[in-house]
């Protein structure tokens, strides 16, 4: 990212608060088999409490190979991290041992997926997997666990959750399943929550309520929340900043208002001029 | 069959006609996917089927192409009831209806050629272009058809795992077109595409029924992209149509309370707009949390 790119990144948070969690200058490669692809080059990000920062391209940009590197989930074999740092309470989280990242996974930092069908384990209650986030993260007893995930259901708009607590995942909608998932990222009250496309494989009805029950739960516990999409309506509703993304590049970051206004890049700005419209041009 | 030949639909007319199509699945424990469906589709529109998934979007176009026999009503296209036309008569109909499906990596057999996918409904409907002759003049219409899509003639003996989604989704619309048809059930054409390839197949699309005079039934669950795309807009929910209109009228002055829902569940492109907007108003003027 070049320097005038970065001056239009004007926070609206006072000069000297330190971001929660900081990617700089992160690269990363995938080692195929007959070629290397450079799926993220030279990205600098970063979010601080309380903030949504919406990452946002089209299939290839590289959002979601960043996004996974935070929490080291991007397989390795093929990937490979070839430069940078990513910062969060003074770790940089490359350099952490698996061990030690899975202390940090669900508790400090949780991630939410696009598609919960198969980030839930099928075979599993919905409740006991919310339970689970809690038992391995701390010393709560089973019956500790079982009371704070029945509360986090609740928490997540799920009707009579002592009843949902006993069901599997396919015996759920596709939004109460992201609700679910909702609530075994948040149960470990996380400072960062990762939410790479978490209403795209939703009806437009759903959408809306899972976009607003991010956004009530991202206010009421202070968090920090980046968001992947592929979306620029849905970077309007929610974020604060965003960062566009193309080809494993940030081309544009900036206040939402500031890039919707006055797009720099001219991918942006070919981007908006793509995106469909409700209203009539 | 060159536009001529065809029969000059009565101007008042519909191309297409659905009276009171109903059609339900299951034994016991019957489930109503259509439920009393009638509409109809005017030749040369775009008519936008839209609803949330399970609504039965999907099944009321197999009706319309006769992929299903529905339990009761009727589907009329060109006047013709389908359900009383004869066998032959029922493929030539068959012939001025086609389908293009939302995902382009599995509505082709990946085994084989571009040229053969393209021209499978020719070898299917037209005796001219069989045999060792036949395969000639099937590839020079497979190249005509190419073009017609802006992709490039000699492309013919490539797989489809060779090009990306845009271009598969450009050979799916080019073996739709390969006879001629005047009606093209559009299921979710775009959903699977990049917005910026989205952009151009959907140009692509209006250029076509400009060109051809094609009639569209466009299904789709982006309320955004039938915005752009619409002439009228069909509003279905549990089976039911719940309002047809104008899409100026529907999307300006929606009459059902679900239309209205719908619409305002899209997520609007203007941060000084959107849901946010009146929380995000005081934090612009440089004020902190």
């Amino acid at each position: 990212m070049t320097m005038d790119r970065q001056t239009r990144d004007q926070s609206h948070r006072p000069v000297d608060a330190e971001p929660l969690l900081q990617i700089k200058h992160l690269s990363v490669d995938f080692r195929l088999a007959t070629s290397v692809v450079h799926a993220v080059q030279d990205v600098s990000l970063t979010v601080h409490a309380g903030e949504t920062l919406a990452v946002v391209g089209e299939s290839g940009s590289g959002k979601s190979a960043t996004a996974l590197s935070v929490l080291g989930l991007n397989p390795t074999p093929p990937c490979v991290y070839t430069g940078g740092e990513i910062l969060f309470d003074g770790h940089d989280l490359l350099k952490l041992s698996e061990k030690e990242l899975g202390r940090i996974r669900g508790r400090d930092i949780a991630m939410v997926f696009q598609d919960p069908m198969t980030s839930l384990d099928p075979l599993q209650h919905v409740g006991a997997q919310v339970a689970e986030v809690l038992r391995h993260h701390t010393g709560m007893s089973r019956a500790e666990a079982r009371e704070a995930a029945l509360d986090a259901l609740d928490e997540v708009g799920i009707p009579d959750p002592a009843q949902r607590y006993r069901q599997y995942p396919h015996e759920l909608s596709g939004g109460l399943r992201q609700r679910v998932m909702i609530a075994t990222a948040l149960v470990g009250r996380p400072r960062v929550l990762i939410a790479d496309e978490p209403t795209t494989a939703l009806d437009v009805t759903v959408q809306r309520q899972i976009l607003d029950l991010l956004v009530t739960l991202q206010h009421k516990h202070d968090m920090a929340v980046v968001l992947i999409t592929h979306d620029l309506a849905v970077v309007a509703e929610t974020a604060d900043r965003v960062a566009v993304m193309n080809k494993g590049e940030v081309v544009e970051s900036g206040d939402v208002l500031d890039v919707f206004d006055r797009p720099a890049d001219d991918y942006t700005r070919r981007l908006l001029a793509v995106t469909p419209r409700l209203e009539a041009a | 069959m060159s536009p001529e030949t065809r029969t000059p639909a009565a101007a008042d007319r519909p191309l297409l006609e659905l009276d009171g199509l109903r059609k339900e699945f299951g034994g016991r424990n019957v489930n109503v996917a259509v439920d009393d469906v009638s509409l109809e589709v005017r030749e040369g529109e775009t008519l936008a089927l839209v609803g949330e998934s399970g609504c039965g979007k999907t099944t009321l176009t197999r009706l319309l192409l006769r992929l299903l026999e529905p339990t009761a009503g009727s589907v009329r296209f060109d006047g013709r009831d389908l359900a009383t036309v004869s066998a032959t008569e029922l493929r030539a109909v068959r012939r001025q209806m086609q389908v293009v499906l939302q995902d382009p990596y599995s509505s082709m057999n990946p085994r084989m050629r571009i040229t053969d996918i393209v021209a499978e409904p020719l070898i299917t409907h037209d005796p001219a272009v069989r045999g060792r002759r036949g395969r000639a003049r099937a590839r020079e219409r497979v190249g005509e058809l190419l073009e017609a899509v802006g992709l490039n003639a000699g492309i013919q003996d490539r797989y489809p795992h060779e090009f990306s989604g845009g271009q598969r989704q450009r050979v799916s619309i080019a073996r739709a077109l390969a006879l001629q048809p005047r009606l093209l059930v559009l299921d979710e054409p775009t959903s699977a595409l990049d917005v910026s390839v989205q952009a151009t197949v959907l140009e692509l699309l209006a250029e076509l029924q400009t060109r051809l005079g094609l009639t569209y039934v466009f299904v789709s669950h982006n309320l955004a992209v039938v915005r752009q795309v619409a002439d009228r807009v069909a509003v279905m929910r549990r089976g039911r149509l719940v309002e047809v209109g104008e899409a100026e009228q529907v999307f300006h002055t929606p009459q059902h309370p679900y239309t209205r829902q719908l619409l305002d569940a899209v997520p609007v492109l203007d941060p000084r707009r959107g849901r946010r907007a009146a929380e995000r108003a005081p934090r612009t003027s440089g004020e902190s949390r």
